[in-house]
């Protein structure tokens, strides 16, 4: 009956008991996710008769980085409407946790993205209508977001509630505050910039590895990291051997929001996006090896390729 | 966590909830009763909000003196939240036991400290429940009491502010919101929690008002009229007017006979007038009345600060100014 501290709260919710992981975890129910998909297209292939097709599967990196693709495609949405960062960060969270069920090969990210953002929204208490997203989105239908509504609210096994490291950079600003009355102004902007390296941090894994209090000390390490070191070692004056480690979980955090702050290339998203076309509409390849035997040339065969994407896909690498 | 409705056979109606209806049901693999909650899908929007944030906030608030969610279930136009069934609620169980409604005096002490308990719980994390009533609170043949209906509960960060003063049942509703107060946090739930506490004692509601101001009156005829000196800042809420009745403070002994003077001072912590004065769950906890389910705490663990890749910390040390306010 005596009051826990916030780590053992934070142990018993969700966001620590289902969607926390090791590097080592994350990758291997990536692998998984994509072993099993392939299994079963490679199925529904057969049943279909394109079983001889030389269909190209994606590889667990590269699902990976189509969702990051796709995470900043979230960022624009939400900016479209004016959505606060933590309504954001949860639609982000609610796409990445939904591709560590399903492969982007059973679920194309550009729908699934939609029903995240509406699913989020809601969560967080900033609903918006079907209606706002279907008149500020085009391709959109009601009937789209809500078909896929529940599948995601399943996919995430009903854990909607998601902290981010907006919260405790916020917390450790008054903490800092508080024991350097005198930097204020310095404070003020590590404070700012330390909410812009958590948004970063949003592209990269770091929030299924780390906890929203060591995002928050990693991107305020970034944005000062002297100030950072001051407040630490006034913290820790008497346990240097504890800041050490905490040093390192520091390091291994500010690597993760590098990561997420660096570009993914177009091309590989391009390549990766084409490759995914071909997964999901095989048939296409019969017709590509027929234009190939007729001495189409590859380089209009891309553009026929790009031209029926513009038909069935959202163009959203474009 | 996905069973087809199927699964489970629907029996008689419980009763209307916020936004839905409570059917009792049976799981037909293991024969275990379920409270079914059934609510009905919005074909424009989907899912509703206050559906969403109760499974949220149900996912995360695993306690024993909170009711639990087994599963949701989805068919066509209807989701089904399968919660873990309670015989009753605290109001037809003053109905059915007690005397004119009134409980007896262990029986209360339990059922506070499970109430003070679950709330203690739901405030840690940072949930406000925000419609503490006798319908809310659910009571089970083994005599424990749990939280229920989390459909008006929200989350709360910190600071908080600017949420809709339209909460919490008017019977049970703290003197800052009803003035308007917008600012208000877990102190809300404590002023229920006390309004219940006397309910037990005597089968009838402490404050059973009609409208925003009659509810106002009643709490000012009995712990008498707020006024700037006795709450600073009063007069800058948006429904206070200078003109309210004056009342003097009655003694709640002669209101509350029945109540031991222990449990009437833990009972006067909570129903103070003006939200800082008002005793946390955690503190209320500590009361002296509980004193028998007190065991000796265990020694703080854990630092305060993250350490390992595993640890949490939901926020940097904790901000005691923020909290509880």
């Amino acid at each position: 009956m005596a009051a826990s501290t916030d780590d053992d709260l934070y142990r018993q919710g969700s966001q620590y008991r289902l969607w926390s992981f090791t590097a080592t975890e994350l990758s291997s129910i990536r692998e998984k996710v994509n072993a099993h998909a392939i299994a079963k297209i490679k199925r529904d292939h057969a049943t279909n008769g394109f079983d001889d097709l030389p269909v190209e599967f994606l590889t667990a990196e590269e699902e990976r980085d189509l969702v990051l693709y796709y995470c900043g495609k979230m960022q624009d949405m939400a900016g479209l409407f004016k959505l606060p960062s933590y309504v954001k960060a949860t639609a982000i969270a609610y796409l990445k946790r939904f591709y560590l069920r399903y492969s982007v090969m059973e679920y194309h990210p550009k729908n699934i993205l939609h029903a995240c953002l509406f699913l989020a929204a809601k969560a967080e208490n900033h609903f918006i209508s079907i209606d706002s997203f279907t008149q500020l989105l085009t391709k959109v239908t009601p009937e789209s977001i809500l078909e896929l509504e529940f599948t995601v609210a399943q996919a995430l096994s009903f854990t909607l509630m998601v902290h981010h490291a907006f919260n405790p950079i916020h917390g450790y600003f008054l903490d800092i505050q508080a024991i350097f009355a005198s930097r204020v102004d310095q404070i003020g902007a590590a404070h700012d910039a330390a909410r812009r390296f958590a948004n970063d941090s949003l592209f990269s894994d770091a929030a299924f590895i780390f906890t929203p209090p060591q995002i928050a000390l990693g991107a305020l390490a970034m944005a000062n990291d002297a100030l950072i070191k001051d407040y630490l070692g006034v913290k820790f004056e008497k346990k240097p051997e504890l800041l050490e480690q905490l040093n390192t979980v520091i390091k291994k955090v500010r690597s993760y929001i590098e990561e997420g702050a660096r570009e993914l290339a177009k091309e590989r998203v391009v390549a990766i996006d084409k490759k995914l076309y071909f997964v999901r509409n095989p048939g296409k390849l019969n017709k590509r090896k027929a234009d190939d035997n007729n001495g189409n040339m590859l380089n209009g065969d891309a553009k026929k390729i790009k031209t029926e994407k513009a038909e069935d896909e959202v163009p959203a690498l474009s | 966590m996905s069973g087809s409705s199927s699964q489970y056979q629907q029996l008689e109606k419980l009763g209307e909830g916020t936004y839905a209806t409570v059917y009792k049901g049976r799981n037909r693999t293991t024969g275990e009763l379920v409270a079914l909650k059934e609510i009905n899908l919005d074909s424009e929007e989907g899912t509703p909000s206050t559906a969403i944030r109760e499974i949220s906030l149900m996912k995360e608030l695993k306690h024993e003196n909170v009711v639990s969610l087994y599963d949701v279930i989805h068919t066509e136009n209807k989701l089904n939240l399968v919660f873990e069934y309670m015989d009753k609620d605290l109001k037809k169980y003053m109905d059915s036991r007690g005397d004119h409604g009134a409980l007896d005096y262990s029986t209360i002490k339990s059922f506070m400290h499970q109430l003070l308990q679950g709330i203690a719980f739901c405030h840690d994390n940072r949930v406000l429940h925000r419609d503490l009533k006798p319908q809310n609170l659910l009571i089970n043949n083994k005599g424990q009491l749990k939280l229920a209906d989390f459909g008006l509960a929200r989350a709360f960060g910190i600071p908080v502010n600017t949420f809709s003063n339209e909460v919490v049942t008017l019977w049970y509703r703290a003197p800052d919101v009803l003035l308007g107060s917008r600012t208000y946090s877990t102190s809300i739930d404590m002023w229920s929690a006390g309004c219940i506490m006397a309910e037990m004692y005597t089968g009838r509601p402490l404050f059973p008002g009609t409208t925003n101001e009659d509810q106002l009156q009643k709490i000012f005829r009995l712990m008498g009229t707020p006024n700037e000196r006795s709450w600073p800042n009063i007069s800058q809420l948006p429904n206070y007017r200078s003109n309210f009745p004056v009342y003097a403070t009655q003694d709640l002994h002669t209101i509350l006979p029945q109540v031991d003077p222990l449990g009437l001072d833990l009972l006067c912590s909570m129903l103070q007038l003006r939200p800082e004065n008002r005793l946390s769950a955690r503190d209320a906890l500590k009361h002296p009345w509980f004193t028998e389910y007190n065991t000796p705490r265990r020694p703080p663990q854990g630092l305060d600060m993250p350490m390992h890749p595993s640890s949490g910390l939901m926020g940097p040390p904790q901000l005691p100014s923020t909290y509880g306010m």
